[in-house]
Order: C-alpha cells, then structure tokens, then sequence
C-alpha cells in the first residue's frame, strides 16, 4: 500500500503516517520498517529512503522537506518497506507491508498554508496503465474562493503517459474544455475559469487514464481549505455487481457526451 | 516476503475474518426496491452549519440526469436518539445539482434534529441492477465560523435503507469486541470531535482509548448510541502535543466523522 504526497500551487503537501494498524485483528505486524520516499522520472521509479519506523511511532513528510526534483509531477508515493529498496526500481514494489481490508490501513494525506491545513484518508492501489474515468463533480462552491480539481494517477509502471480529461456539464450534455493529464502525477486543474453555475453538476471523463479526482476549495484569505474525492459511478449502487453497473453507467454517459 | 509466508500471511488473515467479521459490514435490504443511504450528521448552531450536495442519482444511474419527471427524494431526520423526527420532500427540476441548506429545515418537529437519510426514488424495476441497489453515500458540506467556504466529507457506513416506506438499520455488529483505531495523529492545538452514528438495530457501548505515549492506551469513559441514534467524544490537545485515539465495540466497523477545529478554522474527514 502506498501513500500520497502532493504538491498543488499556492499550497504545501503532507503525508502523515501512524504505525498502528486501524484494527486489532487483520494485519498484526510490528517489525521495524524504512519509510521511502518513491517518484517517477518517467523511466524509473526513483526510491530515497527518509526514516525508519518503529510499532506505535508516528512521522510527518512535508513537501518542503524535499528536494523539489521530487515533486516535479505534482505527486510522490511513500511506502513503508520490511527490505531495503534500491535507488531505481523498473517498478513499484509489490509488497503490501501496511494493508488490511476492513478497513483499508490508511494515513493522513492533505495540504496546508500558514492558516490551516486540510486531509482526507488516503490508501493508494495502483491503477491500471490504460483505463478510463468518469465521475461527477458537486464540490464547485462560490464566493470568496478558489475551485480546482485535482487528478491522482499511480500505475506500476514509471512510465509519465499524457491523456486528456475532458468536461462536460452532465445536465445538458455540453462540451466545456479538455486539459492534459498524465499518469504518476498530481494534476491541477483550475475550475472557476468555466463559469460553472451552482445548479450545475460538471462530469469529467477520460478515456485513457484512470485517477482519483478531487475537489479543493481554497478560501480567497487562505484560512479555510476544503478537500474531498469524487465517487466513481459504482459508489451510487452498492451490494450486487457493482463493476458491471458501473460499466452500464460509464456506457451510458460516454454515448451521450462523446458520441454526441 | 517468500510465498510461503505470504500464503500463510493470507490464511491467517482469512481465519480471523472469519471470527471477527463472520457476516458482511452491512447486510442486505430486505425487498429488492429498497434504496440505501448513509446517515449524515447535522451541525447547525451559531458555529456551524450544515448543506448536503443533492443530486438526480437515478438520473446518474441511468445516464440521463435530464429528464422530463422531476426526480423526488426524501429527507428523514432523526434526534440523537435515533427517533424518527420527521420527512421532507424534496423535488429536484431541472437542474443537475441542489445544495440543500439543512438550517432551512431545522424548526418546529425537526429542531432536535442530529442526522438524517436521504432516500431517492427507486429505479424502474425493468432496468438491469445486477442485484444492486441504489444508494446516497452522500457529500454533506460543513461550514464553520462563517468562513465562506464548506469541508464536505462522503458518507462511509451505508446505514440504513428504506423498506416499504419504513428506514431499516443495515449496520452489523456482535458480541465480540472490535478496536478502531483512527487512522491520523491527533496534533495539537485542536479540538478534536469525533461523531459516531449506530448503524445498527442494537444499542452499542463505544469506549474510547487514547495514547500520548505510543505504547501507553488510557482507557476513556465509554458511550452509548442507541439504534440510527448519534453520540460524539470530545478530545482537547493542547500545543505540541500529539495523541492516537481508538474506539472499542461491538460494531464491525466504529468509523467516526472526524472534525478537527484549530487556529479558527477547521477540516474534517471520515476516519
């Protein structure tokens, strides 16, 4: 399991990690590990080892304890590791060292300024090289604030592949813009530039490159700072087979907003 | 890790599943029309206030939120207790997305209000669900101190649904005792607020623990939360000082919303 260190303009990134499982049964490990720091350059998964980590301790990285090199992609990844790893790995490890199910082993993954900060939980699995995304976008609020959505994308391979996400206003179908994404990056995303109405639900759709989106709301005065995921369209049904209600969901949009 | 001890690594884990969570995290509605939703907190008093981001769902489920039938959904509020207060429907026309503002309704048979559902027409029965059912995991916006601009937070329990016009809990729990243990390091200074609903048609004994010293758990005085019923624990941590926090019940899973109040401003998050 991996954790998310981003890097967003106008605001620091932190990656908080607590070595105590989030329940007593699952995973009962209590070794030492070495916490990493891992980022693509686009060939290579660069690996930095930061600190080590003892059962019960607790550590905070910050995007300003790093060399900015690190974060050229908006994005690091910080994995905790029983072995030593090497300085540039073909791809990222497959050993899952903090994981549980139920529910996922988490951390605190979020941005601060000089006012406060703003985290959500964070678990990452990586995402397969070519995939889609679809998701609808209610986070957009108005006033004294700036309105940005986030892209995350990791895969296992190192490779940076550009895409686009495209968007839409799901009520009347119409097409607003396309931007560059990429994989193993953060992507941000201005929103306030398409004059998005409050009765309006934007949808965003990529066709080549999965991602965990987010909305980040920023007060103007810097003292409020708002941050929350989007669901994919699985997450408006549950028990059953969610995957393939989700395929029928993202067939139906996507005959509607791309084949227009 | 060899393949060995990663296939006993699994086996365990599996046979542990099997004693600690031997039924689902939530069970099943009971008719197959039942739509399911989560049970949000409200806060509403000279702090903060509360909206929730409604959406046409049906319509996102069946790929057209633009339709002709306006789409209807119906708000049920509950005290602190669990007591259903009362309903309110609310009809969503031509537009893709209703910030409802919760203030709007908090007065005469809902002014103790400390939750609520929100649950969506069902969907024709001729469309293909695959035995799912549709569901509103939420996005509740929590504003705080007038700042001007909400933390919003997904609802993560999927507890209740509505059978046959009546809300029927779908957590699980039993008897064997669980430990949560929130995923974030309390850092101070803040206020720390950790808001619990019971998903469940059993009352539950939640009894917090805390640690400053990684390895020394004092054990707080517990709570209870009586079925679709809401309770919070309050923890105060001072300037540099740090803080774990766990909760020990019977549910499957005593995942709290997590509000953390400092420098005037505030975040919040599911545990």
């Amino acid at each position: 399991m991996f954790f998310p260190l981003m890097k967003t303009p106008g605001l620091d990134g932190f990656c908080d990690l607590l070595y105590v499982a989030p329940n007593n049964w699952e995973n009962r490990i209590k070794k030492p590990v070495s916490i990493y720091v891992l980022w693509s350059d686009g060939h290579f998964w660069n690996s930095q080892k930061l600190s080590e980590m003892s059962y019960g301790e607790y550590t905070r990285v910050t995007t300003k304890d790093l060399d900015q090199v690190i974060l050229n992609s908006g994005l690091a990844v910080v994995y905790p590791s029983i072995s030593n790893l090497e300085s540039k790995l073909e791809s990222l490890p497959s050993d899952k060292v903090w994981f549980s199910e139920i529910p996922a082993w988490r951390n605190t993954s979020g941005f601060y300024n000089q006012f406060t900060q703003v985290s959500y939980q964070a678990d990452i699995e990586p995402l397969p090289t070519k995939a889609s995304l679809l998701t609808f976008h209610p986070f957009i609020q108005f006033g004294n604030v700036i309105n940005n959505l986030l892209v995350l994308n990791v895969t296992r391979d190192p490779a940076i592949q550009k895409g686009k996400i495209q968007l839409f206003n799901s009520y009347d179908k119409s097409y607003v813009n396309e931007v560059e994404i990429a994989t193993n990056s953060l992507t941000t995303i201005p929103l306030d530039c398409y004059n998005f109405k409050s009765t309006d639900l934007p949808v965003f759709y990529s066709p080549s490159i999965a991602g965990i989106p987010f909305g980040l709301g920023i007060a103007k005065s810097g003292k409020m700072l708002s941050l929350e995921h989007t669901h994919p369209p699985a997450s408006l049904v549950l028990h059953g087979d969610r995957r393939s209600v989700q395929g029928k969901i993202k067939k139906a949009w996507i005959e509607k907003l791309v084949k227009k | 890790m060899t393949d060995i001890s990663f296939k006993a690594t699994k086996i365990k884990r599996k046979l542990r599943l099997g004693v600690f969570v031997w039924k689902k995290l939530t069970k099943n509605p009971k008719s197959k029309t039942a739509v399911i939703s989560d049970l949000f907190p409200i806060r509403n008093d000279k702090n903060w206030s509360t909206e929730f981001e409604l959406l046409n769902v049906p319509g996102l489920i069946s790929g057209d939120n633009n339709q002709n039938k306006p789409s209807i959904s119906a708000f049920h509020f509950f005290d602190h207790n669990g007591f259903e207060l009362g309903v309110r429907n609310i009809e969503m026309h031509n537009r893709g997305r209703m910030t409802i503002k919760l203030k709007n309704f908090m007065a005469h048979d809902l002014i103790d209000a400390k939750t609520f559902a929100v649950f969506h027409a069902s969907i024709d029965e001729d469309l293909e669900f695959y035995g799912s059912y549709l569901a509103e995991r939420g996005y509740t916006g929590y504003e705080y101190n007038n700042l001007g601009v909400k933390g919003y937070v997904h609802g993560n329990l999927d507890a209740v649904a509505l059978v046959n016009n009546k809300v029927k809990p779908l957590g699980n729990s039993g008897l064997l005792q669980r430990y949560y243990t929130v995923q974030h390091c309390l850092r101070g200074p803040a206020k720390y607020e950790f808001v619990f609903t019971n998903p469940t048609s059993k009352k539950v004994k939640i009894r917090p623990y805390i640690a400053f010293n990684p390895n020394r758990w004092e054990r707080q005085k517990n709570f209870e939360i009586s079925p679709l019923g809401l309770n919070v624990f309050n923890l105060e941590i001072e300037d540099g000082q740090k803080c774990y926090v766990k909760f020990r019940s019977g549910l499957y899973l005593a995942r709290p919303v997590v509000f953390r109040i400092s420098n005037n401003s505030m975040d919040v998050f599911h545990g």
